[in-house]
């Protein structure tokens, strides 16, 4: 068979079929974790649209599937489906005739799913090929394109040596999606597969307490709905000077640039609750962050709040008003709260020790837990842990926004090496938004199980945890926010 | 009116004390009682600029000569500085009472009226008061007696709060 072709973001897409090999429909080999990839991923996906693939597959167990190699990375298993935007209704009945197809969903974003009629093997992946070449050429629809099962397997774990240790040789958004240069394949936050699904409502929204955030920033200001200064009573949440902490964190979550884009489209509460004091130290006041975190869920009605900070002995204030937005925030549902644990490899600082939020540890792209001395060479921190962990995160070598122009962390308007459990953190706080944008009707608590219960059971060494108990360096694991999706909509 | 001699070196915090050590090593200056009581030291090159946050300027005590600081200290223009862990405290002339049990609520009210403290703010569940002395040694000795006396559910002193910031990038 000739190589297959079809078109994403207007460009040729050449597959293989490798014929030595197929794929059983329901093939899900031990150790390995079935991940639906989108195709273009810069679509939005619709969840139930896709979530009907793998509802398709177990009815066809007794066939066997098409696999194709299109980097040798990554294993791809073609199904019988096709995915087609934009296409009316006199452009879908000469699909269905020219190609055998049926509709099998229509889902939002004019969406349409259709499956070959007659059955699969090679002889339909070939034609759902061609039909989506030809729909697409033919110019009447905004995208045809195969629908895919791809394989990744987590059992290759073997660590890219020395080069690695470099922090100039990470690879940005392998928080997104880690293709092992360096590190292990697949040792991310699935934030790419999770595109398949959603990515994210703009009527979630996340509250970021911090330092402030640049909210003109090119790649924020669209995001800002909300935002308030409780460190010094400014008219807006700006930061001062190179305090850049707060816009790093806000841009791994609602970044809308697309150099280096946030994990979701959900919209930004930027409130700054804190200073830095030119010498490596935080000033804040507990009274003000306690006021502002009720501010966040009630007046800036955040369904997640992200909190990069912490440290000291705890306070009541703080500990009540966290205990309101989780119980009151969203009219009753409950706000999200993500903590991040702390740097110092050593106890778990307040808040994060708090019951009942999700105390945010760092993990690399080895999927190790972030210490002086895993793989990712960053020799100067650790991530906290104990027994209040609840999940990690990617906190190495993430690239998000700075303050624009010459303050900041660079002289740029990004930062690619953004690390801590407070870049971790913001990526638990997105996972939650997401979740909320797919399914808005969850508790507090049931966002909480979704996202540790889903989350890759690992040991602090990286490897996977047969056993899949929680541990305290780890929590229940590393974020894993596609599999979270998943959960969500099929609990 | 609470006393210092008491020694209040601890706070209250999820129904426990959390213990506090002095921070002999610095100095909070209250800037607000500083231009009352003490006006020619706020633009003194005798007092440096220090660290300022809510009105508050932390400074070094060996960055202070023999005289500046004695002068401070007698025009009693200083909040309490603490240690715990790796976090520095300074305890500002605030209080934030939580009680759900209004009738509780009421015996404070009663309380400090009786010991003409203002309240600042008597919201739902929530009353906030500012000690007399504008002094925040009174405002956690106050704090720590009200939390003892009426059993209340939180009630601390505000802090300004300085911890090691994040870790900084590569």
């Amino acid at each position: 068979m000739a190589a297959l072709t079809y078109y994403s973001d207007g460009k040729p897409i050449r597959f293989s079929i490798v014929p030595q090999a197929r794929a059983m429909a329901t093939a899900r080999r031990p150790q390995v974790t079935t991940r639906m990839a989108a195709v273009p991923t810069t679509l939005q996906a619709n969840a139930a649209l896709f979530d009907d693939l793998f509802e398709t597959v177990p009815a066809r167990e007794t066939e066997t599937m098409v696999v194709l190699q299109k980097d040798p990375a990554v294993t791809m298993v073609a199904t019988e489906t096709l995915t087609v935007e934009g296409a009316t209704r006199a452009e879908l009945k000469v699909i269905k005739d020219q190609f055998g197809m049926e509709v099998v969903r229509e889902g939002l974003f004019g969406k349409v799913l259709l499956r070959i009629k007659d059955g699969g093997g090679p002889d339909a992946v070939k034609r759902v090929f061609e039909c989506a070449t030809t729909v697409y050429e033919r110019g009447k629809v905004d995208a045809a394109h195969p629908n895919f099962v791809r394989l990744v397997d987590h059992t290759v774990r073997q660590p890219t040596p020395a080069a690695a240790l470099a922090p100039a040789a990470a690879v940005p958004w392998w928080n997104h999606q880690n293709a092992g240069t360096p590190g292990v394949r697949g040792a991310d936050a699935a934030v790419r597969a999770a595109w398949t699904i959603h990515r994210g409502d703009p009527a979630v929204r996340v509250a970021v307490l911090d330092e402030g955030v640049d909210v003109n920033h090119p790649d924020l200001k669209a995001a800002v709905v909300a935002q308030k200064d409780f460190a010094e009573g400014n008219p807006t949440a700006m930061p001062s000077g190179n305090d850049a902490h707060g816009t790093a964190c806000a841009g791994i979550i609602v970044g809308r640039g697309t150099t280096y884009p946030g994990i979701t489209a959900c919209s930004l509460v930027a409130v700054r609750i804190a200073k830095g004091d030119g010498h490596g130290h935080w000033i804040f006041d507990d009274f003000a962050t306690a006021d502002a975190i009720d501010w966040a869920w009630k007046d800036g009605a955040a369904d997640v709040l992200s909190n990069s900070w912490g440290g000291g002995p705890p306070v009541d204030a703080i500990t009540n008003a966290f205990e309101r937005a989780r119980t009151k925030g969203r009219g009753g549902k409950g706000s999200v709260i993500a903590v991040a644990a702390g740097n110092a490899h050593g106890p778990i600082q307040y808040p994060a020790t708090l019951r009942e939020v999700l105390c945010v540890g760092a993990s690399n792209e080895w999927d190790e837990q972030k210490t002086p001395t895993s793989h990712d060479g960053e020799t100067w921190w650790g991530s906290c842990f104990g027994q209040e962990m609840s999940l990690v995160a990617p906190g190495v070598h993430i690239a998000t926004t700075d303050i624009a122009g010459a303050a900041g962390y660079t002289s740029g308007n990004y930062i690619l090496t953004f690390n801590g459990t407070s870049a971790a953190t913001p990526h638990v706080a997105a996972a939650a938004a997401l979740v909320l944008s797919v399914v808005p009707k969850l508790k507090e608590q049931e966002v909480r199980a979704i996202l540790t219960g889903e989350a890759a059971k690992l040991t602090a060494a990286g490897k996977l945890d047969p056993k899949k108990k929680w541990n305290k360096e780890m929590g229940w694991g590393r974020l894993d926010i596609h599999a979270a999706l998943r959960q969500a909509l099929h609990p | 009116m609470a006393t210092r001699k008491s020694q209040n070196l601890y706070y209250y915090a999820g129904g426990k004390r959390v213990a506090l050590e002095p921070a002999t090593d610095l100095v909070a200056v209250d800037e607000a009682r500083l231009a009352e009581k003490v006006p020619d030291l706020l633009a003194s090159d005798a007092l440096p600029s220090g660290t300022r946050m809510r009105g508050i300027r932390l400074i070094s005590r060996h960055n202070l000569d023999a005289d500046t600081l004695d002068r401070l200290q007698r025009a009693g223009v200083t909040q309490p500085v603490f240690r715990q862990g790796d976090a520095t405290l300074v305890a500002l002339p605030e209080i934030r009472i939580e009680d759900d049990r209004e009738e509780t609520l009421a015996k404070v009210r009663q309380f400090v009226a009786d010991k003409a403290q203002p309240i600042t703010d008597d919201a739902e569940g929530r009353l906030t008061l500012r000690p007399l002395s504008d002094d925040g040694r009174d405002a956690l000795t106050l704090a720590n007696e009200l939390v003892e006396h009426y059993k209340l559910a939180s009630g601390s002193p505000r802090f300004l709060r300085i911890v090691p910031g994040p870790v900084v990038p590569a």
